[in-house]
């Protein structure tokens, strides 16, 4: 968001943009590629997670993060790296998806 | 930017204030709670307020919790996390300088890379463990005709009750070779070993676990094997705990 140009605020004011609709049809689109990265950052930390979910959930919430826990506590090692590669499979898929929505090479 | 637009600060700036000071109090109360929990007084627990401020367990800290040493798990810590630093910042430099232009298997370089955070730290541990014990025993698998291989033979003699290192069949034929005289005892062919001690094509690792199998010492030094001296009997091979069959047991049980 600091290497957003402020001329192009400026602009947009200009044009008669009130300050909610600079920030739609401006700031957003122009930082979408930041959003994406943190997006990214934040769906592989939270989905294997399971401490702070376990202790602000009583040790009752079974995750996936949890249940692989909970599976190699039980020496269930190939049970547990089977689940694991599900975790894999799917938050792949979702970054993946997540890339196709910006070019992050033509953005940077 | 509303400043230097307009006059005055716009509508939506303090609602919008609010917001962001809920947000880093938030973010940051966590913090502040653990902070100020570490100032308890002797009896205080997880209540509030503090039940006697006083710097009470930073002497419990410092004067060492009997068994565990303070200043050296620092220091391990510390130590880990320069060298973790070091491979990361060389590598990431690396990555960096090949990402300039359109790189082949850039794509799949990026999603190896974001794959490893996803997958939950234990289950990359074991992963980690795993791919090393299986290394070294096919390192030890290999140096075992070459009675050179002296880091080989040090490696063997030091691995404990851990179970670090290789799992040697054990030496039966040397065992069984001078017993023909004994009555009783089927003469072997040299080179046929004991029932359950062939060469693994597989690799059997052993997991560092807090288990059954880790608990109980492998007895490595010295291998009796009983010679019963009954007719016709031959001695089985010792029972040894494998991975196998702790496997078993535990989801037997479970």
């Amino acid at each position: 968001m600091m290497r957003i140009d402020r001329s192009l605020l400026e602009a947009a004011s200009d044009a008669g943009a009130s300050g909610w609709q600079t920030l739609w049809n401006v700031v957003v689109p122009l930082s979408r590629t930041g959003i994406l990265i943190g997006s990214i950052f934040v769906i592989t930390i939270v989905m294997g997670d399971f401490v702070t979910i376990g202790v602000m959930g009583g040790q009752q919430i079974a995750s996936i993060g949890k249940i692989i826990q909970v599976q190699t506590s039980y020496l269930q090692f190939p049970l547990a790296a089977a689940n694991a590669m599900i975790l894999l499979a799917v938050v792949l898929m979702i970054i993946w998806g997540l890339t196709r929505l910006v070019d992050i090479r033509k953005e940077l | 930017m509303s400043q230097r637009i307009g006059e005055q600060r716009s509508p939506g700036f303090w609602p919008l204030a609010t917001v962001f000071a809920l947000f880093v109090l938030f973010l940051y109360g966590p913090m502040i709670t653990i902070f100020v929990l570490s100032f308890q007084g002797p009896e205080g627990g997880l209540t509030f307020p503090l039940r006697g401020v006083s710097l009470h367990w930073f002497y419990k800290l410092a004067e060492g919790l009997g068994t565990v040493d303070i200043g050296a798990a620092f220091r391990r810590s510390l130590a880990l996390g320069a060298v973790v630093m070091a491979f990361t910042v060389v590598l990431s430099v690396l990555a960096g300088l090949a990402f300039r232009k359109k790189l082949a298997g850039g794509n799949a370089l990026f999603f190896v890379t974001v794959a490893s955070l996803i997958m939950p730290s234990i289950i990359v541990s074991l992963g980690i463990g795993l791919q090393f014990r299986l290394i070294d025993t096919r390192h030890q698998e290999r140096a075992d005709g070459d009675g050179r291989d002296h880091a080989a033979r040090r490696l063997r003699h030091r691995a404990g009750p851990v179970q670090l290192g290789t799992r040697r069949a054990p030496d039966l034929d040397a065992a069984l070779r001078p017993a023909h005289h004994v009555r009783g005892v089927q003469p072997l062919q040299p080179g046929l070993r004991g029932s359950r001690a062939r060469p693994r094509r597989h690799a059997v690792a052993d997991l560092p676990l807090r288990g059954a199998a880790a608990d109980r010492p492998v007895d490595r030094g010295h291998r009796h094997v009983r010679l019963h001296a009954v007719a016709g009997t031959r001695s089985p091979a010792p029972r040894r705990p494998s991975a196998t069959s702790t496997r078993c047991r535990s989801s037997c049980r479970a």
